[in-house]
């Protein structure tokens, strides 16, 4: 599949990048399971392994949430490479996701 | 999929700015817009608030609508029933398995007081702990009272909902999860039936622990035999007569190795499994030492229930009772058909080379024997021609040396033959024609097979005088057309019947008239056809696909070298030729052989001339070596006929000495090959340490690769087949001096 990942100028370098996600979840709720799952896939398809990825349930661990202001779930956050991008919902669209997280330039309207 | 409620009095737009926010307060701007974007979309489950504080103070979950799915389906499709109890007793959730648990419908359980569900004498047990279970987690060991009337033995474990976390939960209200006990009861019980068994044992002399150590034993033994490769098979000890004896266990590898099912060998007996190649003498023996008691070896064919046949080797033995009496036969077999398939091979491939030895040996005394030959041949043929020489003209013994000199050239060319089919010497291909050749093998043919074969020889030249030339080799060629007609012979019944040889021009492609039978590719060009054919046995499929393979013949041992047919293959292959084969049981059977022809006069060998040119020597020395004092004499004779001055030694070291003696004074030495004292060819190495300018020819009976390969290295000029020697000697001789007068212009002579 191709999803145009390094062709655009924004795209960061391919070798020394490595993207650091953080996806938010409400335990076992079905959009959370969605979300880890679709998540999982868009890593492996788009990010080749140059990722890491951590899932945290705020059920169990609420006080990871107030550094990064996290108020619907599930939600992601990435935190690298720099500027901050979050993105909100259960990740089922794989261009929103990737667009999201500058890693994929808008498509024109 | 529906379309999610829209949110009033918001207009957001579709898409959060992503990739715009970078302060603080625009970043959170942007993550509201986000998360109202994607609630109004559907797609969160859950907001959370958070807090200053750490712990549960560090925020608070709202779970929305339908988040908690997940774990209900977990409860739902647990093993165990789970309810959850209101503080006056009431059940305000239960799941399916509590529901059957009681075999009442779920509708009727939900609602339901819950000590309704226990039996009479549990109730005051449920009592204390749906009491204590308010302030901790309970449990313990009651009977349910389904619908149906009967005790349920459960494991009931109780837990405060309100204190677990669950924050939105009324206070009191109680969480249950049931367990069924009664497979563990069950299995308790059998437990017990068993310690009875065991006591029982006891008080018969049997201690627990010798019965527990021969059920394990037994145990192993039942999954060794299960597992096995070999076959165990065990049957009734009798009767040996007819039915013979029963069947009474099978174990997995027979099922697996003879298709048969446990079910359809029980009860039969193990003779079902033989079948028409069964050694009927080999049976007998195993039956005679069955009737003795005695445990027996063998490999026999058994038959699967498909019909295929295997070979096993097995072995029975009788187990006998406490009592010493024979009860049963184990019979423990193994498939060996892979063993037996390469025995078979191995009997094969030895007896290839037993054939291969044999023909080597043959080939060797057969080389040795030509070579002694040619000797008395060349003395035969040498002398006739020398008396030829000194007779007049009309003399009445010329017709009888005439005579012996035809005899002599048959036999000189059956050495020839020899010669080639021992291998010792690679064939030269000559153009040679298909026509005189086929015609002379079929004289050689006509004399060899009995009355009873009727020869048919049709042999159809394009044109009159057309020799239907091919480049190959005249032996060859007639030993190609002697194999195939031998084979013929031999196919016929009772050595009786008709062999058709044809011979032929065929043109393929271009305005052909004619096209060779279907499946035969041939490029487009003339060919020279032959075939023979047979009114004989014919041959099957299998026999025709391997007919060609060395070594591989339908006679009896001894009586074949299963040679003659790979021989033509080898033959017509290196012509460049294809041969075919088309055979059917019973009618017969036809080769076809197909040789490019080759067309007017071009590649034709200038026919032979037995007559020298008359005395075309000017006195040059010729020096020449031969331990075959009648050779030395003949050709002495010829050269001096020549015009040449000869000088003739018996031993190769006078010759060295001659030569070193006299520099300059030889223009050629001509030397036998085979020598006591030293060889043609380590005397030629000799001769040019002294004069590299002496040209050296060598004569010999055998002229195989590696002589002439080592002789051009020596810087021999030519070499001669010895037992030409009188048909060669003039032509070679001038040839050799003639080279050396154009290398050498000043060289006297």
């Amino acid at each position: 599949m191709s999803t145009g990942l390094f062709d655009t100028p924004e795209a960061p370098a391919a070798d020394a990048e490595c993207w650091t996600l953080r996806l938010y979840v409400a335990g076992q709720s079905p959009r959370s399971l969605r979300a880890v799952a679709n998540l999982r896939r868009i890593c492996a398809e788009d990010l080749d392994a140059r990722y890491r990825l951590e899932v945290i349930d705020l059920y169990q661990q609420p006080e990871l949430a107030q550094c990064d202001q996290v108020v619907a779930l599930p939600a992601l956050i990435k935190r690298l490479p720099e500027p901050l991008r979050s993105l909100v919902g259960d990740m089922s669209s794989s261009e929103r996701v990737l667009v999201g997280l500058d890693l994929l330039r808008r498509a024109p309207p | 999929m529906t379309n999610p409620p829209r949110l009033p009095n918001l207009d957001l737009p579709a898409e959060p700015p992503a990739g715009k926010a970078s302060t603080g307060l625009e970043l959170k701007a942007a993550q509201t817009a986000q998360a109202l974007t994607a609630i109004r979309a559907g797609e969160v489950d859950a907001l959370f608030v958070a807090g200053a504080g750490s712990g549960a103070e560090a925020g608070w979950m709202f779970t929305l609508d339908g988040a908690d799915r997940a774990y209900r389906l977990l409860i739902e499709d647990m093993a165990e029933g789970a309810l959850t109890l209101a503080p006056d007793g009431h059940i305000t959730y239960a799941n399916r398995r509590f529901a059957d648990l009681l075999g009442r419908p779920l509708n009727r359980v939900i609602g339901a007081p819950i000590a309704g569900c226990f039996a009479p004498e549990a109730q005051t047990a449920l009592d204390a702990l749906l009491a204590a279970g308010r302030a901790c987690k309970q449990s313990a060991e009651l009977d349910l009272l389904s619908d149906a009337g009967e005790r349920v033995p459960v494991f009931l474990s109780v837990s405060p909902l309100a204190d677990g976390g669950v924050p939105d939960a009324a206070p009191e209200t109680l969480g249950l999860v049931v367990t069924d006990l009664t497979g563990q009861k069950r299995s308790e019980a059998e437990t017990a039936a068993r310690d009875k068994l065991l006591a029982l044992l006891r008080s018969q002399g049997l201690t627990e622990a010798s019965l527990r150590d021969s059920l394990a034993t037994q145990h192993l033994l039942e999954a060794c035999v299960a597992n096995l490769n070999d076959i165990v098979l065990i049957t009734e000890a009798e009767p040996f007569d007819e039915p013979g004896p029963r069947i009474v266990f099978v174990n997995e590898a027979f099922t697996r190795r003879t298709g048969y099912t446990r079910a359809e060998a029980l009860g039969r007996t193990p003779r079902f499994l033989q079948g028409a190649k069964t050694d009927k003498a080999e049976l007998a023996r195993v039956g005679a030492a069955l009737k003795r008691w005695e445990p027996v070896r063998t490999e026999i064919v058994n038959y699967a229930k498909d019909g295929t046949e295997f070979w096993i080797e097995m072995l029975i033995t009788p187990v006998a009772n406490a009592a010493g009496w024979f009860t049963h036969w184990v019979a423990i077999e193994r498939d060996v058909g892979e063993r037996k398939q390469a025995e078979a091979t191995r009997r094969s491939l030895e007896n290839q080379v037993r054939e291969a030895q044999k023909m080597e040996a043959i080939g060797a005394l057969a080389g040795g024997i030509a070579h002694d030959f040619n000797n008395i041949l060349g003395a035969i043929l040498g002398n006739v021609a020398l008396a030829q020489f000194d007779l007049t003209a009309g003399h009445p013994a010329l017709a009888r040396l005439a005579q012996i000199a035809v005899s002599g050239a048959r036999a000189r060319s059956l050495v020839e033959q020899i010669l080639t089919f021992s291998r010792r010497e690679p064939p030269t291909l000559t153009a040679v024609s298909l026509v005189d050749s086929m015609q002379e093998a079929a004289a050689m043919l006509r004399a060899t097979l009995p009355a009873t074969v009727k020869l048919s020889v049709a042999i159809s030249a394009p044109a009159p005088d057309e020799p239907l030339r091919v480049r190959g080799d005249a032996t060859q060629l007639q030993q190609v057309l002697l194999n195939l007609c031998t084979n013929a012979w031999h196919a016929l019944a009772d050595g009786s019947g008709t062999i058709n040889v044809r011979l032929a021009s065929l043109r393929v492609g271009g305005a052909a008239a004619f096209a060779p039978p279907a499946r035969t590719h041939l490029a487009e060009g003339v060919y020279a056809h032959l075939s023979v054919s047979d009114s004989g046995r014919g041959m099957n499929a299998a026999t025709r696909a391997r007919i060609f393979e060395p070594f591989f013949t339908t006679k009896p041992a001894g009586q074949g070298t299963g040679l003659g047919l790979s021989v033509v293959h080898g033959i017509v292959g290196s012509y460049g030729g294809t041969i075919t084969v088309s055979s059917r049981l019973g009618a017969g059977s036809r080769f076809d052989i197909y040789i490019p022809q080759l067309e007017g006069g071009a590649g034709l060998a200038a026919p032979e001339t037995t007559a020298p040119p008359p005395a075309p020597g000017r006195g040059e020395q010729v020096l020449y070596i031969d331990d075959d004092e009648v050779m030395l004499l003949v050709v002495e004779h010829l050269l001096l006929k020549l015009g040449y001055s000869a000088t003739c030694l018996v031993d190769p070291r006078a010759a060295l000495a001659a030569v070193q003696a006299r520099p300059g004074h030889f223009d050629l030495v001509v030397t036998d090959f085979n020598m006591p004292q030293m060889s043609g060819l380590d005397l030629a190495r000799a001769l040019r340490e002294i004069d590299a300018r002496l040209p050296v020819v060598i004569s010999s009976g055998y002229l195989p690769e590696h002589l002439r390969s080592e002789a051009q290295d020596a810087g021999v000029v030519a070499l001669m087949r010895k037992e030409h020697t009188l048909d060669d000697l003039a032509a070679v001789v001038e040839r050799a001096l003639s080279a050396r007068h154009a290398a050498h212009p000043s060289a006297p002579g």
